[in-house]
């Protein structure tokens, strides 16, 4: 986009500066965002053996599919600095993680699923049914309550929705800037997302259980665990408020 | 290329510049029209920023065009690389600052609903897109209702995926479709914030360049508008 901003600089030159920025201050943790994504479709690529998937795990396989689409593009919009686009983007994949991870739970939903027009659970009830009916289980209620409700604020309206665009003394930002914290908080739900979709995959299909595949998950999961460890240490991100 | 480059499967970097080159290829005139329309846009919102918000209603009023602007650009960002779902999910979220702005602007005792923590209280869309007008109102429903049925996993985005699926492939893919379909929602969604939202189309109205170029892109619209899909 050629249009001259303000400082004499075009859109494409804050996104390049902003793009250099990301890399050149979080390099470890950009490798790794790349290592998760990269996984997922690893994932698919040993799945293409599967001749015959049933109903279930076509599903899922779908919904995988779709959030690792929206984390993608998501990454590629956090590096630019488009940080509240990326993280709203993000609330979609982990739409498509929590109706994966229901339908595990409740098979008999598929159809209802596939309709456009049949009433279905909104994602707060969704979480909310499958924390009850697991309270033991991490995945069931992921990153403590009002995840969804948190990436929220940055898809309709409000205050966090609109802030990216203003700088600290609240006039409008001309083109995206670097911004650590926004940073963070994306990796740290995209890194958590990416986590719960590898798992999601190796629960749906008993072949990728005791694979390479499946050690390599673990690895990066343990890798993400020690981040959000040091970042928790660090005082670092933006927390859910 | 290497031979270890020709064994391997292609990253998604490199599919994404595939799809890109060929979106750019195949349907320049519709790139070059997001291009235009969200250059305009950002004339109009830059030329806002030397004016001195002076209530608390005229504050979040420019915030939202200035997030709906950033939304749009994102969507720009994504379209030829092939990401319509995720384009749309995110002119969704403009088509939401347009209404919220366009709201507020006409109700501002309700300007506080927005700077409160809780994004659900505002009130909700489909009450405030009355305020539109008849014709305002039905185009901003029909846009939003078509940009729905592809950003969450239901009925036919979940088709379209499932499709993907079924060939082995899950990656982002040109779709000559998608791509007019989008690119003609995010110039509409230009055109009629700058026409509508009154602080915005006074910003138009009072310089000559964009008067000028804003009767342009007008124009173009409607002949591109017409071009057989």
């Amino acid at each position: 986009m050629p249009a001259q901003l303000p400082h004499g600089s075009t859109w494409e030159d804050r996104e390049r500066a902003v793009h250099r920025q990301a890399w050149q201050y979080h390099s470890d943790e950009m490798v790794l965002a790349d290592d998760l994504l990269s996984h997922l479709m690893r994932g698919f690529r040993e799945l293409e053996a599967v001749q015959s998937p049933n109903d279930a795990q076509e599903l899922t396989l779908t919904l995988v599919g779709g959030a690792a689409n929206f984390l993608r593009s998501a990454h590629n919009l956090a590096l630019d600095g488009y940080y509240v686009q990326a993280l709203s983007l993000a609330r979609n994949a982990y739409e498509y993680w929590l109706a994966g991870t229901w339908l595990n739970a409740s098979p008999q939903d598929a159809v209802r699923l596939r309709q456009e027009s049949a009433d279905w659970p909104s994602p707060s009830d969704m979480r909310e049914a499958l924390a009850q009916d697991a309270p033991d289980d991490a995945d069931a209620a992921p990153a403590g309550e009002g995840l969804y409700d948190h990436l929220s604020r940055f898809t309709h309206p409000s205050s966090a929705s609109v802030s990216g665009a203003l700088d600290s003394k609240g006039t409008l930002r001309s083109g995206p800037f670097y911004q650590r914290r926004r940073l963070l908080t994306f990796l740290d739900l995209a890194y958590e997302t990416a986590t719960l979709l590898h798992r999601l995959l190796a629960q749906s299909f008993p072949s990728l259980q005791d694979s390479d595949w499946s050690r390599r998950s673990d690895e990066l999961a343990t890798k993400v665990a020690a981040w959000a460890a040091r970042q928790a240490a660090a005082g670092e991100g933006e927390g859910e408020q | 290329m290497t031979e270890e480059e020709v064994d391997r499967p292609p990253t998604l970097q490199e599919i994404e510049r595939r799809v890109s080159a060929e979106a750019l290829r195949r349907d320049p005139e519709s790139d070059a029209m997001v291009e235009a329309a969200l250059n305009l846009f950002s004339e109009a919102i830059g030329q806002l920023a030397s004016l001195k918000a002076t209530t608390e209603r005229d504050c979040v009023a420019y915030w939202m065009v200035a997030g709906e602007l950033y939304s749009l650009v994102g969507a720009y960002r994504l379209l030829p690389l092939g990401y319509y779902r995720q384009a749309a999910s995110l002119i969704r979220t403009a088509l939401e600052d347009f209404l919220s702005c366009s709201y507020i602007w006409k109700h501002p005792e309700k300007t506080k609903l927005w700077l409160q923590p809780k994004w659900n209280l505002i009130p909700k869309f489909r009450k405030m897109h009355g305020d539109l007008g008849p014709e305002l109102s039905d185009w901003w429903q029909g846009r939003y209702d078509m940009l729905c049925e592809f950003a969450h996993p239901r009925g036919r985005a979940l088709a379209q995926i499932a499709a993907q699926v079924r060939r082995g492939a899950l990656e982002p893919y040109f779709d000559g479709k998608h791509f007019f379909a989008l690119s003609h929602v995010i110039v509409e969604t230009v055109l009629c914030t700058l026409a509508v939202v009154p602080f915005l189309n006074g910003t138009v109205s009072q310089s000559d360049s964009l008067t000028r170029e804003f009767s342009r892109l007008q124009e173009r619209f409607q002949t591109w508008s017409k071009r057989p899909a």
